[in-house]
């Protein structure tokens, strides 16, 4: 084996080493179903849906980032909804449609029954300020601004439901009050319950260390054909 | 719970975080690696007693039904356009490791694909990767020399791999 493929399966095993989550034999019955994949055209519904998403993004965030009065906390509006999706039965992705300070997440009930997924989602937000190459995940203190109406989201499984994340973007040139988000903890229950969702994304914004980062997260609205 | 309920279960224990890493290195998204490898795991329930290497036979049914997608044109992955438009500068691209490699390997063929993840990632011999591939082991070495040749050169691992290893 030489340097080459030593290093290339360094590099793999750092890529796709850590999956955010495992299979376990539960989920795996001679009875039950193979998840279904979405096919192609869901797919591309659900892109179109994203990129209509991210319009809707960026028409608020051009508004800036509201008044500090109008800054709430995070964990202050979920509420358990009956029948809402457990965060072991959906898949979420994050997708970058514009800037690199926006995150539309789509999530997807990959679970056997339907779900609903309601308003905002309390958020968590872990990153750092870069000292030399890492940047050390910790949390990062948020103020959170709701933007679009609360309602639930009902999804079958296999559909899905997005909702965004704007964090202020940066100035240029760059300076060293850069911050990178590099995880969203979304929790789709109460937060104390531990339905917590950790979703790796890549987020650059700037802002002085210790300093509450302003961000505003739309509410779920459907995607895919998700139905109200 | 049986003898071959529990070791079925002890092989997904086992099994499945390898599967998953493996199934997104071919696939570059976490949920549809999940659901690679849940479709393997699934296959091999039923004839559980009849298989006698688990591991082959998983990144068998990993690799096949990885190629019959592709031939489907099932795939949502989004090869280079997401990542930052200054790569070189942008210290993410050291941080999210992830993100580089996922770049980087959108530009191999499907079977360099599968080589790369089965021969470097998930430890599989030369002699294995061919018999899941239903293919030679020459070809195998040229589907993994043109893959290591083509990473090698991919600007996104730049800042990733050793000077020594650069071109």
């Amino acid at each position: 084996v030489n340097q080459a493929e030593r290093e290339l399966a360094a590099l793999l095993q750092r890529a796709a080493g850590d999956p955010p989550r495992t299979i376990s034999v539960a989920d795996l019955t001679s009875t039950s179903p193979v998840r279904r994949s979405r096919s192609w055209a869901a797919d591309a519904l659900a892109a179109a849906v994203v990129v209509a998403v991210a319009v809707a993004v960026s028409a608020l965030s051009g508004s800036r980032l509201g008044h500090p009065a109008a800054l709430r906390s995070p964990h202050s509006t979920i509420a358990a909804a009956p029948g809402r999706c457990p965060s072991e039965d959906v898949a979420a992705e994050p997708t970058y449609p514009r800037a690199s300070n926006v995150v539309v997440i789509v999530l997807t009930n990959r679970g056997q029954s339907r779900c609903t997924v309601r308003g905002y989602p309390a958020v968590v937000l872990r990153g750092g300020w870069p000292a030399g190459f890492q940047v050390l995940p910790i949390p990062v203190p948020a103020l959170v601004q709701h933007r679009g109406a609360d309602r639930p989201v009902e999804l079958a499984p296999g559909e899905a439901a997005a909702c965004s994340l704007t964090v202020p973007p940066q100035a240029a040139p760059v300076t060293v009050d850069r911050l990178f988000i590099t995880e969203v903890v979304l929790s789709l229950g109460t937060p104390a319950a531990g339905d917590a969702l950790p979703i790796p994304v890549r987020l650059a914004t700037e802002i002085p260390p210790g300093t509450p980062l302003p961000v505003v997260e739309t509410a779920f609205v459907p995607a895919a054909g998700g139905s109200r | 719970m049986s003898n071959d309920a529990e070791s079925f279960a002890e092989f997904v224990e086992r099994a499945s975080r390898r599967l998953i890493g493996s199934a997104w290195l071919l696939v570059g998204d976490w949920g549809r690696a999940e659901d690679l490898a849940q479709t393997a795991l699934s296959r091999m329930w039923p004839r559980w007693h009849t298989i006698a290497e688990p591991d082959a036979y998983a990144y068998t049914v990993l690799v096949t039904t990885y190629l019959r997608w592709q031939r489907r044109r099932w795939t949502n992955e989004i090869p280079t356009e997401q990542l930052p438009p200054r790569l070189g500068d942008d210290p993410f691209a050291g941080v999210d490791v992830r993100e580089s490699v996922r770049g980087a390997l959108a530009s191999l063929t499907a079977r360099q694909r599968a080589v790369v993840s089965l021969r470097y990632f998930a430890d599989l011999t030369e002699a294995q990767t061919a018999t899941i591939l239903g293919c030679s082991v020459s070809a195998v070495k040229s589907h993994a020399a043109r893959a290591l040749a083509t990473l090698r050169n991919h600007p996104g691992l730049a800042g990733l791999l050793s000077a020594e290893v650069r071109p």
